[in-house]
């Protein structure tokens, strides 16, 4: 063996630096082969029951809080944006519109005159958002922008942002304004679990202000529909929604930190970069193994019942509940349609701990969905949930159209 | 002038002189190259190289050397170890000598890293050491005797690999296997299991490597930033841009790809101000980025089916002219970051032709012109950016992808070939002269560089393992003494 000679004076350089990386997954020649795995997966999509009146004894809230409901008939009630003013906004896919609510009789009911459409004519409306008097709305491929008028009105909706993916089966899109000033809008998937032809598909894009350009934020996020960033900390954490047909109990939902540039892991991986045994390895780029794909991505901070289906998140930031409730988040889970025992139907709270990091989630208003006889029903799909101007809650039934409100009057 | 074509051609044959060491003997007289290669320009140092030879278990047990011979390559080897008999002996594709996988089984075998035979020539086909490498692998050596006391000696000089160009074997490994070689059947001639296995390592020649963390990054472009102690580089498959940290060689994801106008970036700048600029491909955009990664402005070309937006080059006039390697047009982005088209080539005396025409794109220092390469003529051209007037400065640079001009010497990234090329340019950078083309300690599919004092750094893109075949990783940056 010949004595090399340092042509580049690099020696310290050479072993400082050159032993850091960590060896990347060395891709095969062919893709490697995984065992046969069998599964049991169930279709239970619980009879839907119109809301009544009536209903209203089944649903269990914690000691001390009220539930009422304060209006109905609101169509496909989807996310709620509340106004300093008392004024709701709420977003309906179905129908493709914005309503504005107000309750301007202080009477805790949306009356027929206290409610009015603003918007219209846009595909697939979902997630919205304020900032600067501006209203932002995103549905299928493109995010809208709207001047609020005092009255609430809004202007005929201008493109901000377009030319994002197809929706296909995730067709649920949101954002929020960050606290850096640009604008989040996640992309669920237009498929359950392969790989996705857009690469802005399955992601959390970051917006410009203007809206002329953006960049994938992270990706490997199936649908987080629910999203924010913690009021104390500014850690911005997500709720997905994991593969359907995986079984009643994979993958779990998830709740994520999410940062820029990382993947979190679907399809193939889940919870805590667990390898999904039912999702094909062989669509993995690079003819690398599962597990060499998911030790590259980020594992969950914490898991829900699987199917559960996240739709919304907020943080609590009212005055009105007990001061513990302060600063923790309410997920709205629309409830599952393929787990043996359903899911979801129920408003979630992720308590967080004095260290302001997520602890866990315990349901906090449940009851939509019950076991008659060998049937399960429900009355109920909740979606959006925000907080009141009182502090109370707000959440939305998208299936009756039903806008509820919960309230904190335990010590009186 | 010198030009490399550096493809093997059919036909002649190159005598390959056997010798008879002790109880070894080389079977076979003849090995075939391509006795119409020209020799290459001198590289910076001697090509010598030498593989230390392993056994499974990690033990070395032999040695062989390698010598540049003209275009071929005087071989040595000397094993121990071995049962009596003929063996089966190659040069294999990657430089790893770790397990790895056997496609036809999908199993990991001994050695199994260094990948198949080594195939410059795309035959696909196990032939005899004779065969034309079009023909047969060109990594397909002559088998080795090994005597009754387990040693194997042989030497031989061969043309169809070398130690530089398409053919180079630097930083490949030299694998002998367990059974004798029937020059015939595929894969690999029923010579069965990997019994030793070095890495072809250039003697006397260092460079530092930067590897990267995916398996499907194919790195195109490569820029400096300097005051940050940084060099950037993204990804042609992804998009994805990675900040390499050139003191700790840590990388950190710059600016996640695929998203709007960056399904891929390939050449790669950064600006006075810090940001980074990168032509987005087949895209067909223009993206430019802040410090921080997030884009300033994407802009696009007029939408087509073949954009392929290849390199920029910031000029001293404050604009950035960009090269499309399909379209004959060159783009300039104009300091408030408004892009058109600059100059139509098709009254040029540059012809657009099939394949990719004009790519590595530079700007004299006195800001007169600009200099680009066309890959698939080995054109050099430069361009008045006064009168746009368009003249041919010299050809054979064929495969010329990345430029990087250093007063008047000019180094040309021939990406193919495996080389880089050193060019020495006039005063009015109206003519030029090959000087040397070095393949450094092996080169995979080499694309751009960039300049970082006295060193240089140079993107292994491996883009040629993006339309079939498996990259080797880790994808790497390398970075080596100006030379």
């Amino acid at each position: 063996m010949k004595t090399l000679t340092h042509l580049l004076g690099l020696a310290a350089l050479l072993s400082a630096g050159a032993l850091a990386q960590t060896a990347p997954p060395t891709p095969r020649p062919i893709a490697p082969g995984e065992p046969p795995v069998t599964l049991t997966a169930t279709r239970n999509e619980p009879t839907p029951l119109e809301f009544t009146a009536d209903k209203l004894a089944r649903l269990k809230v914690p000691a001390g809080f009220t539930l009422k409901v304060m209006a109905t008939g609101l169509g496909n009630a989807r996310m709620l944006h509340v106004m300093p003013d008392g004024g709701i906004y709420l977003s309906r896919r179905a129908q493709g519109d914005v309503w504005y609510l107000k309750d301007t009789d202080r009477d805790g009911q949306i009356g027929a005159a206290e409610r009015r459409q603003v918007a219209q004519n846009m595909k697939l409306a979902h997630g919205l958002d304020v900032r600067d008097g501006k209203m932002y709305v995103v549905g299928e491929k493109t995010i809208w922008v709207m001047d609020i008028a005092r009255d609430g009105g809004l202007s005929v909706p201008r493109v901000f942002a377009d030319g994002f993916p197809d929706a296909g089966q995730h067709p649920a899109r949101s954002l929020k304004w960050g606290p850096d000033g640009y604008l989040y809008a996640s992309f669920g998937s237009t498929n359950n679990d392969a790989p996705t032809p857009n690469p802005e598909e399955a992601t959390m894009l970051r917006i410009s202000p203007d809206g002329k350009t953006r960049e994938v934020f992270a990706r490997g996020l199936r649908h987080t529909i629910g999203f924010g960033w913690h009021p104390l900390s500014g850690v911005l954490y997500g709720a997905d929604q994991g593969s359907d047909w995986h079984g009643d109990n994979i993958p779990p939902e998830e709740i994520n930190v999410i940062q820029r540039g990382k993947n979190y892991g679907w399809p193939f991986c889940y919870g805590d970069k667990q390898l999904d045994p039912y999702v094909n390895v062989g669509n993995i780029p690079g003819k690398i193994t599962k597990a060499e794909y998911c030790a590259g991505t980020q594992g969950s901070v914490l898991n829900y019942t699987a199917h559960a289906a996240a739709i919304a998140m907020t943080y609590y930031t009212g005055t009105q509940f007990p001061a513990e409730y302060r600063n923790d988040a309410f997920i709205a889970y629309r409830g599952s349609w393929n787990r043996t025992e359903p899911s979801g139907y129920e408003i979630a709270r992720v308590v967080f701990d004095a260290q302001n990091r997520p602890e866990r989630i315990e349901p906090f208003i449940t009851g939509f969905v019950y076991q008659d006889g060998d049937i399960w029903k429900q009355f109920g799909r909740v979606a959006g949930v925000a907080t009141y101007t009182d502090g109370s809650l707000l959440f939305t039934d998208d299936q009756s159209g039903v806008l509820y409100r919960v309230l904190y009057t335990g010590g009186n | 002038m010198r030009l490399t074509s550096g493809r093997l051609n059919a036909g002649q044959r190159t005598l390959i002189t056997a010798a008879l060491l002790g109880g070894a003997a080389l079977t076979g007289t003849g090995l075939a190259g391509g006795a119409t290669q020209p020799v290459p320009a001198p590289a910076s140092t001697p090509l010598k190289a030498t593989a230390a030879l392993r056994d499974t278990a990690g033990q070395v047990l032999g040695t062989a050397t390698f010598e540049q011979q003209g275009p071929g390559v005087r071989v040595t080897v000397n094993v121990t170890g071995l049962k009596p008999g003929q063996h089966g002996m190659h040069v294999h594709e990657y430089g790893r000598c770790t397990p790895g996988v056997d496609a036809a089984t999908n199993t990991v075998v001994a050695f199994g890293g260094a990948g198949g035979h080594f195939d410059p020539g795309m035959s696909r086909n196990h032939d005899d050491p004779q065969a034309d490498n079009h023909a047969g692998h060109g990594g397909d050596l002559p088998m080795l005797t090994v005597g009754a006391d387990g040693t194997g000696r042989a030497t031989f000089t061969t043309a169809k690999v070398s130690l530089t160009g398409m053919t180079g074997v630097l930083n490949r490994s030299l694998v002998i296997h367990a059974q004798p070689d029937d020059y015939r059947s595929d894969p690999a001639g029923l010579s069965g299991a990997r019994e030793r296995c070095g890495i072809i390592t250039r003697d006397s020649f260092s460079v530092r490597d930067y590897p990267l963390p995916g398996p499907q990054d194919f790195p195109e472009g490569v820029a400096v930033d300097a005051a940050r102690g940084v060099a950037y580089t993204g990804s042609a498959a992804s998009g994805t841009i990675y900040a390499v940290n050139l003191s700790s060689g840590a990388v950190s994801t710059f600016a996640e790809g695929g998203g709007q106008g960056r399904a891929s970036a390939l050449g790669l700048k950064v600006d006075a101000q810090g940001r980074v600029w990168a032509a987005g491909g087949a895209s067909g955009t223009v993206s430019v980025l802040r410090p921080d990664g997030f884009p300033v402005a994407i802009l696009n070309t007029p939408k087509s089916p073949n954009a392929y937006v290849n390199d920029l080059a910031p000029a001293p006039d404050g604009n950035v002219y960009v090269t499309d390697s399909s379209r004959p047009v060159i783009f300039r982005v104009t300091p408030d970051l408004k892009l058109s088209a600059w100059l139509d080539l098709s009254g040029t005396p540059i012809r657009y032709a099939p394949g990719i025409n004009l790519n590595g794109i530079v700007a004299t220092p006195d800001g007169r012109a600009l200099l680009a390469v066309q890959l698939n003529t080995g054109d050099l051209w430069r361009i008045d950016l006064r009168t746009k007037a368009v003249r041919r400065v010299m050809g054979g640079l064929t495969r010329g992808d990345g430029l990087l001009l250093d007063g008047r010497t000019l180094y040309v990234v021939r990406n193919a070939e495996q080389v880089i090329t050193k060019v020495t340019l006039n005063a009015d950078w109206t003519a030029g002269q090959v000087v040397a083309e070095e393949p450094l300690n092996g080169l995979r599919f080499p694309t751009t560089l960039a300049a970082i004092g006295g060193d240089l750094i140079v993107a292994q893109g491996q883009l040629d393992k993006l339309q079939g075949g498996t990259p080797e990783t880790p994808f790497k940056l390398t970075r080596f003494k100006k030379f």
